[in-house]
């Protein structure tokens, strides 16, 4: 089944202070798309408006079909993992992926398989029986990851998914989320641009809430003679 | 919004405060109502609950402002909230399941005192003199305030993310719908506002409960309470949002 995700002209004020401005963009199954920019660009508030926890100006549309206008069943559609985690910490993790489970209307069997899916792939198998104020935070972000695709979403949504994670963990995080994209979109934000050279097949620099470059990557290294993303980030949003 | 409901639960009772207000509760009603010379049943004389009913309104304040400050504003505070937001749950299911949990609790709270109504049963003279249809009633209307109470309570727990003053909020309201604004009445010396006012306290249409009295317009002041701040704390919600 094709998968289409189109953003059209979205904007958002925060107490009269313009974030987002006219950001639009368009993605279909098998995208990673990365988001970079400073503080404050606006890449958080893009993955809030994709994820539905706020409202905004313009549109977004799944399938043709507007978020706007969809009931919070078609949540189901989207997986979403915040910038901070936020998690039940005294809820053990299979506890805790038994309760976003049954949000998304898993329960029984399907929820028993999808479980140890994504607990295998998230690396939790020695760690399901433990209460999640007791992990690392790595091990906190992993959670948070496989709470954002238990229910299998067709657009998984990441921010910064991999801070706070060792250097082995990054490793396989990354891996996790190519191999997640293959009938997905995966949409993300981070600060580590090499991280973006890595996963990702499209990007888009984001400053003051503008987006300043949309591209393919493998379009925009040969663009700049296969420099570095970081130069080429730093050639177009300089400090 | 019934794993909201399960999950408010679980958490309320896997953690050691739900464990001590639970006792306190006991403990308090235990003191006033069978201990304290001033109020206890056997002082009374009479076989009867009604020390009971007068009394545990003054509680379940403290009892469901402790409960409901924490059911939103914590979950705010720590980023939780979050969570439930993201998920294909609308926000309607969300106010619902936490509404109907700390009802739920509430009325566990309840209906755990009747052993109360037992003992009072065996200790009237002749056995069994006592008047169960204002028994029931009385149970009824607590039922009926308490759920009122428990959306208010939800309402301010949207509204502040301190806990601390969605509690103390909480508290003042109930206390000013159930008796403050009786109190007026005794400054209205022509009683010009008084019977008028007195349709608007939780206490004027609790105690025809207590009275033995089913009295439907009492039974939809009630409904009509509960239903309007759960709508003020669906708006209120929905403009977190913007």
């Amino acid at each position: 089944m094709s998968l289409n995700l189109k953003v059209n002209s979205i904007s958002k004020i925060y107490r009269s202070k313009k974030v987002l401005n006219n950001v639009s963009f368009e993605l279909n199954k098998g995208n990673i798309l990365g988001l970079i920019g400073k503080n404050g660009a606006g890449k958080s508030t893009v993955l809030k408006i994709l994820s539905s926890l706020i409202d905004f100006g313009g549109d977004v549309l799944i399938n043709k079909k507007s978020i706007k206008k969809m009931d919070a069943k078609s949540k189901k559609q989207v997986g979403y993992l915040s910038e901070n985690n936020p998690l039940y910490m005294d809820f053990y993790i299979t506890e805790y992926l038994n309760f976003i489970g049954n949000l998304n209307g898993l329960f029984k069997d399907s929820l028993q398989r999808r479980k140890k899916v994504v607990i295998e792939l998230c690396g939790l198998k020695n760690f399901q029986n433990e209460k999640i104020k007791n992990l690392s935070k790595g091990y906190r972000q992993r959670v948070g990851i496989a709470s954002a695709f238990i229910h299998d979403p067709d657009i998984l949504i990441l921010d910064e998914p991999t801070t706070g994670l060792d250097p082995s963990q990054i490793l396989e995080i990354r891996e996790l989320i190519k191999n997640l994209a293959k009938n997905k979109i995966v949409i993300f934000s981070s600060h580590l641009l090499n991280e973006i050279n890595e996963i990702c097949n499209k990007v888009i620099f984001l400053d003051k809430g503008n987006i300043v470059l949309k591209s393919n990557i493998k379009e925009l290294k040969n663009r700049y003679n296969n420099i570095s993303l970081d130069k080429i980030f730093n050639k177009i949003i300089p400090n | 919004m019934f794993t909201i409901f399960k999950k408010e639960i679980n958490v309320f009772f896997d953690s050691l405060y739900g464990i001590i207000i639970f006792s306190i509760f006991f403990l308090i009603n235990w003191l006033f109502i069978w201990v304290f010379p001033s109020s206890n049943i056997f002082q009374y004389g009479i076989s009867s609950l009604d020390i009971f009913f007068d009394i545990v309104p003054y509680i379940f304040i403290l009892f469901i402002s402790s409960i409901t400050m924490k059911i939103i504003s914590e979950e705010r505070n720590l980023g939780t909230f979050e969570i439930l937001l993201s998920q294909p749950v609308s926000n309607k299911d969300i106010i619902l399941g936490k509404f109907l949990s700390s009802w739920f609790l509430s009325i566990l709270l309840i209906f755990l005192t009747f052993p109360y109504w037992i003992t009072i049963y065996n200790l009237s003279n002749p056995l069994g003199n006592i008047d169960h249809i204002i028994i029931i009633n009385s149970y009824i209307g607590l039922v009926l305030l308490v759920g009122a109470m428990n959306s208010i309570g939800i309402f301010f727990s949207s509204l502040f993310q301190n806990q601390i003053i969605s509690f103390l909020s909480s508290c003042f309201i109930f206390y000013l719908l159930y008796e403050g604004i009786d109190m007026i009445n005794y400054y209205d010396s022509i009683n010009l506002v008084d019977s008028f006012i007195d349709h608007f306290t939780f206490s004027y249409h609790y105690s025809n409960f207590t009275r033995g009295i089913f009295q439907i317009n009492s039974f939809i002041y009630f409904i009509i309470v509960m239903l309007s701040f759960f709508y003020f704390s669906l708006i209120n919600l929905k403009l977190s949002l913007k």
